[in-house]
């Protein structure tokens, strides 16, 4: 194998592999699609392979947003600003605030 | 897997996901119990309730886009109200707040945007294919009076239970503050309820920018709680409308936007203020987490940093000062607060950088080719970031010119490669110049966290013999927080 071809391999077809298998891997897993319509994508896929790809990466559904969330071991800090954004709108005292903090162990 | 190919974000598999706001596009990764507050089930339907073809491919484009020029987007918020809807937004950004709601809003709003954005060639164009909404403005040089169409499409829409965003302050900020709050959200609302429109909800929207002129920075958006039009201003029955021309109406419902949008959005008495308060949020947060050297996220921060900049003022002056002080230490070390707690001995130093080099090495090649095929229009998106302008219209300016000089770059690839071998070439250069461009992107964030390793593991004797020091204003820093 020339260089050349080595460089065509390594920048072009291992990529392309690796994607033309993600693809089919991310449609059996949809679970959006119906399960005829995720046969007929994997189908396209194995006969069509680099056109079925290129018109499967125009056409899937864009990522979800990812939302706001509360990762381990962050609850208390997260507490924090809920109970922050309670006083901001009212709904708890400068008493009940301290109280608060001391009920999340935020503060002793 | 795949995914995280276009988009270059890695996934938290350790968290609890809030899908509140979720997208209809994500619903398919939701539960049942989910599914009940965020829209129409998908389940088993290829094609999405309620969207049109156009409304997939826009949404195709503006998240590719968002997500190239955003490394981090999160979003918080109420529930997403079903029926007619107006969002109202704070407006730091210029076109970049267009595009993150755009991305991250449930369905496509009709966005109402002044005229003269028609004006520039080819975003004009762009406006109309997206359905944006012009209003005219007597400073842009139009006649107030020529917005009855402008009322008149709202209305429509809000009739047809859609969706309307707008930006009530009027203008692209520069502060970070919401500027008095005009009366065209409430007219809208008001006159399309008397125009038959009903259950309109109001959905006061904040967007927060870590660095609203830098590429791949990080962005927030919270939604405030959905304000129901009925409670605000409950209809008279049997009396006569008078919808947009109630002064008194449009009064009370201008204040209570002002109020909601002033929780949502940041709302500082200037950027000294705005940055201080965010390192205190920022602090504060890490001292209760379980793992202090863990990054806060950008929406924690300032969802604490907003509620502190409604303390009064001696409070957050004193938060300030406490800032200030540890702000300096820190500056003087080189270092943030979350290297600080992340002691870095000689094992982890030498596997971390081994980690750093070794993706590294693999990842070059496919970078290096990136960094050749988009060298063009990278430098026309830093040429564009170099010009004098304020950092709103920068953040307009930007994913623009990137939008334009990268679409050109790879149209004239794409159209080169499927000339002079075949369509199924062409093909393969479509489906590889994202993934090249996301090589380079990892590449360069790599070779980053690499040079922050070794920088800090040169600076770990002054950090230990400084401790002391520090770990006293930090603590003074969380009380004057926690105090406040």
């Amino acid at each position: 194998m020339s260089d050349r071809e080595v460089l065509v391999v390594v920048l072009v077809s291992l990529p392309l592999v690796v994607l033309w298998v993600s693809a089919i891997v991310e449609v059996l897993r949809r679970r959006d699609l119906a399960t005829g319509r995720r046969l007929v994508w994997v189908a396209a896929l194995l006969v069509f392979q680099i056109p079925a790809l290129a018109v499967y990466v125009v056409v899937r559904p864009p990522r979800p947003v990812r939302m706001s969330r509360v990762a381990v071991g962050t609850e208390r800090a997260e507490a924090l600003v809920t109970l922050a954004e309670q006083r901001q709108r009212g709904d708890l005292t400068d008493a009940e605030w301290i109280t608060g903090l001391q009920e999340i162990g935020a503060r002793t | 897997m795949w995914a995280e190919t276009l988009a270059g974000t890695p996934v938290d598999v350790q968290s609890v996901v809030d899908r509140r706001w979720s997208s209809h596009y994500g619903a398919h990764e939701m539960d049942e119990t989910q599914r009940s507050i965020s829209g129409p089930s998908t389940a088993g339907a290829d094609v999405v309730e309620g969207t049109t073809r156009k409304d997939r491919v826009i949404a195709k484009i503006v998240s590719f886009l968002a997500r190239a020029v955003y490394r981090d987007i999160e979003v918080h918020g109420e529930p997403v109200p079903r029926g007619s809807r107006l969002t109202v937004s704070n407006h730091f950004g210029g076109f970049s707040d267009a595009l993150v709601l755009l991305h991250v809003l449930p369905t496509r709003p009709g966005i109402v945007a002044r005229d003269v954005i028609w004006r520039v060639p080819v975003v004009g164009r762009l406006m109309n294919w997206v359905g944006a909404i012009p209003v005219h403005k007597p400073e842009d040089g139009g006649a107030q009076s020529n917005n009855d169409q402008m009322f008149a499409s709202c209305y429509k829409a809000l009739e047809d239970e859609g969706h309307i965003l707008i930006f009530p302050e009027g203008v692209t900020r520069n502060e970070p503050s919401i500027a008095r709050v005009k009366t065209g959200a409430a007219r809208i609302a008001l006159g399309a309820r008397a125009h038959g429109a009903g259950d309109i909800e109001i959905v006061p929207v904040g967007i927060h920018y870590e660095d609203k002129a830098a590429l791949r920075s990080r962005v927030f958006v919270k939604g405030g709680e959905p304000l129901d039009l009925d409670e605000l201003v409950p209809r008279d029955e049997g009396a006569l409308d008078r919808g947009a021309d109630d002064r008194d109406s449009v009064a009370v419902v201008t204040e209570a936007i002002d109020v909601g949008l002033r929780r949502a959005a940041p709302d500082f008495a200037d950027w000294d203020e705005a940055r201080l308060l965010g390192t205190a949020a920022e602090v504060t947060l890490r001292s209760q987490f379980a793992d202090p050297t863990s990054a806060v996220p950008i929406g924690l921060r300032d969802r604490l940093a907003n509620a502190l900049a409604d303390r009064p003022a001696a409070q957050r002056r004193r938060i300030c000062e406490a800032a200030v002080e540890y702000r300096h230490d820190l500056d003087a070390l080189g270092l943030t607060d979350g290297e600080l707690h992340d002691r870095l001995g000689s094992g982890r130093f030498t596997l971390s950088a081994i980690w750093q080099v070794l993706v590294g090495v693999l990842l070059a090649p496919f970078a290096l080719l990136g960094a050749v095929i988009n060298i063009i229009p990278f430098l026309v998106v830093k040429a564009v970031g170099l010009l004098r302008v304020a950092p709103s219209m920068l953040a307009t300016i930007k994913p623009v010119a990137a939008f334009v000089a990268f679409g050109i770059t790879w149209g004239v690839l794409i159209w080169r490669a499927t000339a002079s071998t075949g369509w199924v070439a062409g093909a393969a250069v479509l489906v590889l110049l994202p993934v090249y461009l996301a090589a380079v992107v990892w590449f360069v964030e790599r070779m980053t966290l690499l040079w922050n390793l070794v920088r800090r593991w040169r600076r770990r004797s002054r950090t230990e013999s400084f401790a002391e020091h520090l770990v006293s204003h930090r603590e003074a820093l969380v009380e004057a927080v926690l105090a406040a």
